[in-house]
């Protein structure tokens, strides 16, 4: 079995998403001479987003056009020890006026931008509660990602809510700035991740449920078999109906074809393909099973129907060996072929597009 | 200074508590370990207080004297106070009350062994109007108070005894009746004969006389945790491992007590040994067993447990045994590789207006030793491919007398009909609460079924059946399930391997529904009821007043998707409208009602020569109806082998006479054409 190319963007989903929304909101001190400590004390946060875009950035930019896993890595780590940075800074702040909603809902998002970038859902979601729900690891990793997020979402818009009721209540007036390059950068990107993402899921449900049907195969579990080929072929279907749904990107249809011929030979799979191999596990247990019955035999106790009977046995077993071993070879040959068109495509699509 | 000698006396006085002495008896260690091990894991650990110390004791001294011929009231009440703070006692390193229970049941089976010698030398007096009281209630009869109570319950017992012996013997009515005084002397010494070697086998068990007494105390002990916690002495573990380790090796023979307490053939493995031999027939009494080295082993005085034992620790042997005519005949036999049955045979197509499948699990086996072992799920998968192969448009899953098996292999099972989802709750003292989902996301087969059940699924089978029932995925058909939601482990008494120590079976866990209901003690409730008429004599989960309560799920139960509903009240009432006008649930409703009266009426019977076959033959002829009534094969549906089974049994002809048995029983199985029934009018209600 391949293992999937790890894609660190696939992680980013829409984390920066929520900070985007933030960086469009500059806050400017009015000429009222009594409103310009406010103003200040605004800016002051404002002004703690741009290493973090600037970190985010770097971060999305390696991932998006680097094959340098370690370079990746590095970025990834630069931006989380930035954002601790800043969650220091900003607790640090004093509350204006004995107003402290401003600093703590700026450090409250900081916080979980923190534990959402270290992947330390614990941290944020009930991880017991989540893979109890969940049919597997892989279901309750990617379920905890989403609460995750939604919660990171929820905070970003109680901040932004909070810097208007701040500004309000302080009589700042807010005055939206132009986008600094990076925020622009930041949100075309997040538009490139988000069509990836949506994509790249249906093409990973199905990846991984083949997985298990292999699993099964190496483990002779029939059972499991023919589980797994009948889920395999739905979400096939199910993958392709909905790539059916979704819009080229920006006038390319590279990536929904890498996953539609992906999905094509997953539904090859468990329709012809999987039941030559399990059929090749129960012509070996019917094989055995004659076998063992007329070895008991005494030769002299074995009439012809029993030779004739072991003799269809052998032919229906040899012919299922033979159907075993070139269905395997063909789905290999495929597998590693789509596999790897899939890769290439990934990333030249995000070559492309991520700016 | 002044202090110091009673200081010091004071110190002394708390040695013994302190430290366990040196030479306690290991069953003393196997005591604190083992209420040690069951605090630390059993669901629901038992305080040892007064009253649970009481019932320790009482329950002790029944299961060593389940008839009450051994043990006076007086015995139990003498031995009481001993017995208040067992559970400091055994901190404490020590158990001198079960001590002084076992030298008191030393002394009185030999006092019961004396008695009966004298019973030897003088006929009972079998004018004297005597009445034994059979009940099938729980509340047995009082204990004897004293030696001369006891000594008048031995005297009925033992007329009771030689007037059976007088009742079978005459049976074959074609011999002309023998007078009942010409027969009594032999009939009773043969009765007393059999009741001395019971005796003497506790006696001289081959544990040791302590030993054997202690794992009983130990296995009741058990048993007040619960009913399935149990124990297991070094000496049965190693029994037992000798069994599995010549499972494959055997001559062929299964063994089992009469009714006179002989032990006979009850089965010959077909192709076996034994059954090759064409000399051995079920039925034949063994007599003695001649080993290799000329050693002559007399039976009269063995049970079954040490026969077994004997024979699986020799490959040749030679057994006499007594043949039915009463003729004497000595059979040399090998020990070989006895095929093990495949349960190949266990699926079948069955036609009739439609073609259905049918599958019947008898247990839920899988290899205990290797994890990643390929169970009956498995099998089952791979049997109902084969079924699909075939067209079926309909599945009956038979679970009846399935006590179950391995839990995994439950989910398995379910999960090959459920798509995903959680199958069933569990919670554990330490460890919470935890859905149990099925393994693999996706269905073999999706099409109408029904599940089989009845009085005797159990664990496993109820597992499977309610987390079907809950799903709406099958109907359930038959009679309310036994009634056990509980897991458990099993676990040696001492952390080292040595070789003398025992094992206990602990239930950690306890199954709730997924709507956070149980069947614990209430079963799981069949949605189209059918009368069984042995239900009333079937053992049940809320029989046992140490279950488990049958209370719900503290906080609800878990989300999960059901398919819609099922036509169940249709469904029901169809099955009920064929019942009315059937012929032999009829008559199986009739031996129901017979049976419950049975178990609700005690039996009172004469023991007087004139009247006793006469009463023992009413009380049989009870029995004897049910047989009758389910002679007749099914004009509703034949049954056969799918492709694959068929090519088997084509070369061998043993297997292919088992599977023609098997056939021949289920189409004359009044259960399955009812469930063929439900199934049809399953397929045309919901049209599919």
């Amino acid at each position: 079995m391949l293992a999937i190319k790890h894609n660190p963007m696939y992680r980013q989903l829409t984390c920066w998403l929520a900070v985007a929304l933030l960086v469009l909101v500059q806050t400017s001190a009015t000429a009222q001479e009594t409103f310009a400590h406010a103003g200040e004390y605004m800016t002051r946060f404002s002004e703690l987003y741009e290493p973090f875009a600037a970190d985010m950035w770097a971060y999305m930019s390696a991932s998006a056009h680097s094959n340098n896993a370690q370079k990746i890595e590095k970025r990834r780590e630069e931006l989380i020890r930035t954002v601790y940075d800043i969650r220091k800074q900003v607790r640090s702040q004093p509350v204006w006026k004995g107003d402290a909603g401003l600093r703590d809902s700026t450090a409250s998002f900081f916080n979980l931008c923190y534990f959402v970038l270290k992947e330390d859902y614990a941290r944020i979601v009930n991880l017991e509660a989540i893979a109890e729900q969940s049919y597997d690891l892989m279901e309750a990793y990617l379920a905890a990602k989403e609460q995750a997020y939604d919660q990171l979402n929820e905070a970003s818009a109680r901040l932004q809510a909070e810097q208007y009721r701040f500004a309000d209540t302080h009589r700042v007036q807010l005055v939206e700035s132009e986008k600094s390059k990076n925020a622009e950068r930041i949100e075309a990107a997040s538009q490139v991740i988000a069509y990836y993402n949506r994509v790249f899921l249906i093409y990973f449900k199905a990846f991984k449920q083949e997985a298990y049907l292999t699993e099964a195969v190496n483990s002779g579990d029939v059972n499991a078999m023919l589980q797994n080929q009948n889920t395999l072929a739905r979400l096939a279907a199910e993958g392709m109906a909905t790539l059916d749904t979704m819009p080229d990107f920006a006038g390319d249809g590279s990536l929904k074809e890498a996953c539609l011929q992906q999905l094509l030979f997953f539904r090859e799979e468990a329709s012809d393909k999987a039941p030559m191999i399990i059929d090749y596990f129960l012509q070996k247990e019917t094989f055995e099973r004659i076998k063992a019955v007329l070895d008991k035999k005494p030769t002299q106790e074995r009439t012809q129907e029993d030779i004739d009977g072991y003799n269809a046995a052998v032919n229906a077993y040899n012919a299922a060996v033979a159907a075993y071993n070139s269905t395997n070879e063909e789905l290999n040959k495929s597998r590693t072929a789509l596999y790897n068109a899939w890769n290439k495509t990934s990333t030249l699509f995000m070559d492309k597009h991520v700016p | 200074m002044k202090t110091f000698p009673c200081l010091l006396l004071y110190l002394l006085s708390l040695l013994p508590l302190a430290a366990p002495a040196q030479n306690e008896p290991q069953y003393c260690r196997e005591t604190r370990r083992l209420l040690s091990l069951f605090n630390e894991r059993h669901y629901s650990p038992m305080t040892l207080d007064s009253a649970a110390t009481q019932r320790v004791l009482l329950t002790y001294i029944d299961a060593l004297d389940p008839d009450r011929l051994i043990f006076t009231q007086q015995d139990i009440d003498e031995l009481a106070p001993a017995w208040y703070g067992l559970s400091d006692q055994v901190r404490a390193g020590g158990c001198a009350c079960l001590s002084v229970s076992i030298d008191r049941y030393r002394a009185r089976l030999g006092d019961a062994r004396q008695r009966l010698d004298s019973y030897v030398q003088q006929a009972p007096d079998y004018t004297q109007a005597d009445t034994l009281r059979f009940s099938m209630q729980a509340l047995a009869r009082p204990r004897a108070a004293d030696d001369a109570a006891l000594d008048r319950y031995w005297q009925r017992w033992f007329k009771y005894k030689t007037l059976l012996r007088y009742y079978y013997q005459q049976q074959p009515s074609d011999t002309p009746a023998t007078a009942f005084a010409d027969l009594e002397p032999t009939l009773r010494r043969q009765a007393l004969t059999r009741e001395q070697c019971r005796i003497d086998q506790v006696l001289g068990h081959p544990m040791g006389f302590e030993a054997y007494a202690a794992s009983v105390f130990l296995k009741n002990l058990s048993e007040q945790f619960d009913p399935h916690s149990a124990y297991f002495s070094a000496y049965e573990k190693d029994r037992f491992e000798s069994s599995l380790a010549t499972e494959a090796l055997s001559f062929g023979i299964e063994l089992d007590e009469n009714r006179y307490g002989d032990i006979e053939i009850g089965r010959l493995t077909p192709g076996g040994p034994a059954w090759r031999s064409k000399e051995l027939h079920k039925g034949d009494v063994l007599i003695d067993i001649r080993l290799p080295d000329g050693q002559v082993v007399e039976l009269d005085c063995q049970d079954l447990d040490a026969i077994e034992d004997l024979l699986s620790r020799h490959d040749r042997l030679s057994l006499t045994v007594r043949k039915q005519s009463g003729r004497f005949q000595q059979v040399a036999l090998a020990r070989e590789q006895v095929a093990v049955t495949e349960n190949i045979i266990n699926s079948l197509v069955l036609e009739g207006d439609r073609r259905l499948g049918y599958i019947h699990l008898p247990g839920f086996y899988t290899d205990w030793e290797d994890e990643r072992a390929l169970g009956c799920a498995n099998d089952v998968a791979k049997e109902l491919f084969r079924l699909r192969q075939e067209g079926i448009e309909g599945l009956i899953i038979d679970l009846r007398y399935n006590g179950g098996g391995a839990m995994t292999e439950a989910l398995q099972l379910a999960g090959i009909f459920i798509d995903e989802g959680p199958l069933c709750v569990m919670q554990q003292r330490k460890e919470g609460i935890r859905s149990l989902k099925d393994a693999n996301r996706g269905t073999i087969y999706d099409g109408p079924m029904i599940v089989l059940v009845n009085g005797l699924s159990a664990s496993a089978s109820e597992i499977f059946a309610a987390a079907m029932q809950d799903y709406r995925r099958a109907v359930i058909v038959g009679t309310p399930t036994y009634g056990k939601a509980s897991g458990q482990v099993v676990l040696p008494l001492t952390a080292s391997s040595a070789a003398t120590s025992g094992f206990v079976k602990v239930s950690v866990s306890r199954f709730y529904r997924l709507d956070g209901s149980t069947h614990q003690r209430q079963g799981v409730q069949p949605d189209v009821l059918l009368p069984d008429a042995l239900a009333p004599f079937m053992p049940a989960e809320a029989d046992d007043a140490t279950a488990f309560p049958g209370d719900s799920m503290a906080g609800g139960g878990r989300p999960f998707q059901p398919l819609p509903p099922l036509p169940l009240d249709a469904l029901a009432a169809r099955s009920g409208q064929r019942l009315d006008t059937s012929a032999r649930f009829g008559a199986i409703r009739m031996q129901y009602e017979d049976a419950l009266r049975l178990v609700q009426t005690d039996l009172d019977l004469q023991l007087a020569a004139a009247s006793f076959p006469a009463d023992m033959q009413r009380i049989e002829q009870r029995f004897r109806r049910s047989d009758e009534a389910q002679t007749a094969p099914s004009p509703v549906f034949t049954a056969r082998n799918h492709r694959t089974a068929a090519a088997i049994l084509a070369i061998d002809p043993l297997l292919a006479g088992q599977n023609q048995s098997l056939i021949d029983k289920l189409t004359r199985d009044p259960y399955l054409e009812e469930a063929c029934f439900i199934l049809n009018d399953l397929i045309v209600l919901t049209g599919q």
